[in-house]
């Protein structure tokens, strides 16, 4: 049933039978919407035992309540499956953002539930109420940027498209659904795709999002975007001085990048220079962040275009450029990006890189070259897994050892040797189409250690950028470097990485200390909240701050927002002491929905997510390994984070390196704040019943793994 | 229907057919394919030009006359120009106090007494003004320069001066041992190529050896992160081990 907020309803796509319906959603508008609703809805149609890519699997692309409600930041959908890389095959996300959410929303639907597997190749089309499975045989083969093309003329050009590349269609588990701007969701959504015969989805919505209270929802927008937004990564001062503002990041490296003298220099029209952005001059908040000067530094400039971004979002994070010398190349010269594709393509450069033009421009051309590529091909890296191993394999010269000679020959090195991009475009193409045993680093991390004996001990290394923060098979996402014990938790916490960004928000920020110190004392107590590299043991105000970004991050996928700027911690308001407003996201949801939501209840809403999460994980550990605890084996952290650094002591001023019996004390807080058992890591009865989720406790009883 | 989807009119969808030939008209096609249309409907007469037809066209009604950003604007600064009229000296000094610092500029004590004779009056005026409790000042050693706080922040004006005296030792040793106290941070070198500063490799350079042969500065150290760029820091507020540790790079970062 519509109502305020939510849509009201779900689609269901049956490829097999090409059976199409609707749902009423009300009964799982308690899960919020994306992420919640998919996981119940996984819960209760995917058995974890089902192989990731059966016909039998499902997949929900889900928005939520806030999704086109016009709350900033707010053009995000969720895509909820199994895994099929990471240990344990269990439950876990892709994101996006764009614009397609908030069209499916718009089209009058909260999510769509894809299952069965078509004969042929076909697209999803929706439009409004008229929803329909269309041929896509023209289009399979195509890279992400043609398919996304071609859908857009097939169905009109107001529409939203997202199409899975080569990588897709060949199942390859590193692979990615991706619009035509480059917004792309991974986690091997575009393998599960492929596997059921689906290239993409077409999305027109000619309707609106009713909202409860259209003065209230303006008054908030008025106030976040006057008082609390800062730049991407919501960093509330700016990275150089402005006269307007009291601190400025000294090492440079943050997101409000944009500063008199930073210039767009191939806009449209002639050059422009971001200028000074003061806190409170909504119009200007587009130029806070000029993405490829934080990347690259100042020599990124001479090929920006301007920046781009989602629906519904001032903060405008995806650099659009215009490099020409890879026209020399025969490369295309337009590419955007603004995540891991965009940042490490030197990584496939082992014996180092050269300028092309000026001084420090070679990462921004390979880079250039290196995420059109992976995005075209529709290629997922594992925040980086994929990179660090292909570096590594060829550092340590593992590679002519696993790659057959011929094979190992017939990769160009003279490209990579000569610093030619179209080294990086090969080996993801190579990736791509699995092409030889190369393509094993697509396959995943634990694909990569179990075919190639690499055993534990691979890991646990210090060297070798090794970021593998448990023994699943997917790196850190901003851990112990940013927030030491509080990172290492919520790191641990999912089947892929994190993702949360609550934290590293906060210190990479670029605020002093001391300010920030006191926004994060005062909402969380005392002792919440170190200096970088000068940590300090656990405590409960810590484990109180890690439940928090952690349920958190339940609530934007679900809600769904963007978790790069939610939530409003911090402000560059002197008036306001510095300190954001942590009320604002249930204020928004009172807004938009008319329910009366306070801070307390949408974190209890949030968590209730995060039991699901945990219930199914512990679900897919027993399954697969018979495991009847998580602590020791999900949660498991490898060696290399006690190891690292050599020289220091855990907790002396310079280090980022944890105690291990600190750490144990940090998982006995963290699963006490969660209402979790203590030996096991797993939610007992009392917690899933104040959560309302008897059945999970039920079901975790029968299979003996329910905590006495 | 939920929430009055699909309004009428809301996309128009208009189907164009290629290659049709209106009734009355033929085509024919030569050697190289080029396809020619001879419409027998057209009245023979020329087309007539599209500007010679705008022009003498009646102008339009604007709806919006009286309200354009201009006129708005040309209002509002003659509003402003009668309210300097009924202002004081000193608070039409603080006015001009207060624009130089929304443009992030310092106003030099010297730069008004070479304008006024009479500024100490007014300065002292202005100080007596409640309405002008905006307006403070930096001590700079050569000059005193004034500023609005409500337009520029007081660290901002503390730059701003150091700037506006053009002594880079002192200007970087002293925002050296600042950054490394306030934030806590070390400070790279190419902090000072960036706005408002804006110096080059050279003048840092320059700077830097001469502050090696000064005692006062003997606090402030270099080191190189392991990327290969330079950092300053004040050995009287940061560790080396400290200092080195926050000068590496982030780990990976998005």
């Amino acid at each position: 049933m519509a109502t305020y907020g939510w849509a009201g309803q779900i689609l269901r796509i049956n490829l097999t039978t090409g059976a199409i319906t609707t749902e009423d959603d009300s009964h799982l508008q308690k899960y919020i919407g994306g992420m919640g609703m998919g996981y119940r809805i996984l819960y209760d149609e995917v058995p974890m035992n089902t192989p990731p890519r059966d016909e039998a699997s499902k997949f929900f692309m889900g928005v939520g309540p806030l999704t086109g409600a016009g709350v900033p930041c707010s053009g995000r959908m969720n895509i909820t499956f199994l895994s099929s890389w990471s240990k344990g095959h269990s439950i876990l996300d892709a994101h996006m953002g764009g614009h397609i959410g908030p069209q499916l929303k718009y089209a009058g639907y909260d999510g769509v539930i894809v299952e069965g597997k078509s004969a042929t190749p076909v697209y999803i089309k929706i439009d409004d109420d008229k929803v329909s499975i269309e041929d896509a045989s023209a289009v399979w083969g195509k890279g992400t940027f043609e398919a996304n093309k071609m859908l857009t003329e097939a169905c009109g050009r107001d529409f939203e498209t997202a199409a899975i590349g080569p990588a897709g269609e060949h199942q390859v588990n590193y692979s990615t659904l991706n619009t035509s701007f480059g917004n792309s969701a991974g986690a091997g959504i575009g393998a599960l795709m492929g596997s059921k015969n689906l290239k993409g989805i077409a999305i027109r919505g000619t309707g609106s999002v009713k909202i409860a209270d259209v003065t209230e929802l303006k008054r908030l927008n008025d106030y976040m975007l006057k008082d609390l937004i800062g730049a991407n990564n919501n960093h509330n001062v700016p990275a150089v001085p402005q006269s307007w503002a009291e601190y400025s990041a000294v090492g440079g490296k943050n997101r409000w990048s944009g500063a008199p003298g930073r210039r767009w220099e191939k806009a449209e029209g002639g050059p422009i220079d971001m200028g000074e952005q003061p806190c409170g001059d909504i119009n200007k908040i587009a130029y806070r962040t000029l993405k490829g000067v934080f990347d690259y530094g100042e020599v990124a400039s001479k090929y920006i275009v301007k920046q781009g971004g989602c629906s519904s979002c001032p903060i405008r994070c995806y650099t659009e450029y215009d490099m020409d010398p890879l026209a020399d190349y025969d490369l295309p010269t337009a590419t955007s990006n603004t995540c891991m594709p965009v940042l490490y393509a030197d990584y496939f450069y082992p014996d180092g890189i050269k300028d092309f033009v000026d001084q420090g421009d070679a990462k921004v051309i390979l880079n250039g070259a290196g995420s059109h590529a992976q995005d075209d091909l529709g290629v997922w890296c594992n925040y980086g897994n994929l990179y660090r191993e292909f570096n590594w394999l060829c550092k340590s010269e593992k590679i002519k050892e696993v790659l057959p000679e011929a094979e190992y020959n017939s990769i160009p090195w003279e490209w990579e040797r000569n610093c030619d991009p179209r080294f990086v475009v090969e080996i993801m193409r190579r990736i791509a189409y699995k092409e030889g045993e190369l393509a094993t680093l697509g396959e995943g991390t634990i694909a990569v250690q179990e075919k190639w004996n690499l055993g534990q001990e691979w890991m646990d290394m210090v060297a070798g950028n090794n970021q593998n923060i448990t023994y699943n098979g997917y790196p850190k996402h901003h851990g112990p470097e940013d927030s030491a014990q509080i990172g290492m938790l919520f790191n641990l916490m999912y089947n892929r990485d994190c993702m949360i960004h609550h934290l590293v928000n906060i210190t990479g920020s670029g605020a002093p200390y001391e300010v920030s110190k006191k926004v994060m004392e005062g909402f969380f107590g005392e002792g919440c909240y170190d200096n970088k590299k000068a940590y300090t043991p656990m405590n409960r105000n810590k484990a109180k701050v890690a439940k928090w970004a952690f349920n958190g991050k339940q609530f934007h996928d679900s809600g769904t927002v963007c978790n790069w700027m939610w939530p409003m911690t911090q402000s560059p308001s002197k008036e306001r002491g510095y300190a954001g407003d942590l009320n604002l996201e249930a204020d928004f949801m009172k807004a938009v929905t008319g329910v009366d939501y306070t801070r307390e209840s949408l974190e209890f809403d949030s968590e209730r997510i995060s039991q699901m999460l945990r219930v199914m994980t512990a679900i897919s550990f027993h399954n697969e390994f018979g495991a009847t605890e998580l602590r020791n084996t999900h949660d498991a952290i490898p060696a290399w984070v006690f190891e690292k650094e050599p020289d220091f002591q855990a907790f002396q001023e310079g280090t980022i390196k944890l105690d291990r019996a600190d750490m144990e004390l940090a998982k006995d807080m963290f699963y006490e704040e969660m209402g979790w058992d203590v030996a096991t890591g797993i939610p007992t009865r009392a917690t899933l019943e104040k959560f309302d989720l008897k059945d999970m406790a039920d079901d975790l009883e029968k299979r003996g793994i329910l905590p006495a | 229907m939920l929430f009055g989807r699909k309004k009428p009119g809301f996309v128009k969808e208009e189907e164009v057919q290629g290659g049709v030939i209106k009734e009355g008209a033929s085509a024919s096609i030569d050697k190289d394919g080029v396809i020619t249309v001879h419409d027998e409907t057209q009245d023979g007469t020329d087309k007539e030009d599209l500007l010679d037809f705008l022009a003498e066209q009646p102008d339009a009604e604007d709806p919006y006359a009286g309200t354009t950003a201009l006129e708005e604007a040309m209002e509002a600064a003659e509003e402003a120009l009668e309210q300097k009229k009924e202002m004081t000296r000193a608070q039409q000094l603080a006015q001009f106090i207060r624009s130089r610092s929304q443009g992030a500029h310092l106003t030099a004590y010297q730069m008004l007494k070479t304008e006024d004779p009479e500024i100490d009056t007014l300065l002292a005026e202005l100080q007596e003004d409640e309405t002008c409790g905006d307006i403070v000042s930096v001590k700079g050693s050569r000059d005193h320069y004034y500023y609005s706080n409500g337009n520029m922040s007081d660290n901002y004006a503390m730059i701003a001066m150091y700037v506006e005296e053009k002594d880079l030792v002192v200007t970087i040793a002293q925002m050296v041992r600042f950054n490394c106290k306030t934030y806590p941070a070390p400070t790279p070198m190419r902090y000072f190529e960036n706005h408002p500063y804006f110096y080059t490799e050279t003048q840092i350079e320059r700077a830097l050896d001469l502050m090696k042969e000064r005692e006062e500065y003997k606090d402030i150290r270099q080191i190189t992160n392991s990327a290969g760029v330079r950092y300053l820091f004040s050995d009287t507020c940061m560790t080396p081990v400290y200092a080195k540790a926050l000068c590496e790079p982030d780990e990976f970062t998005d």
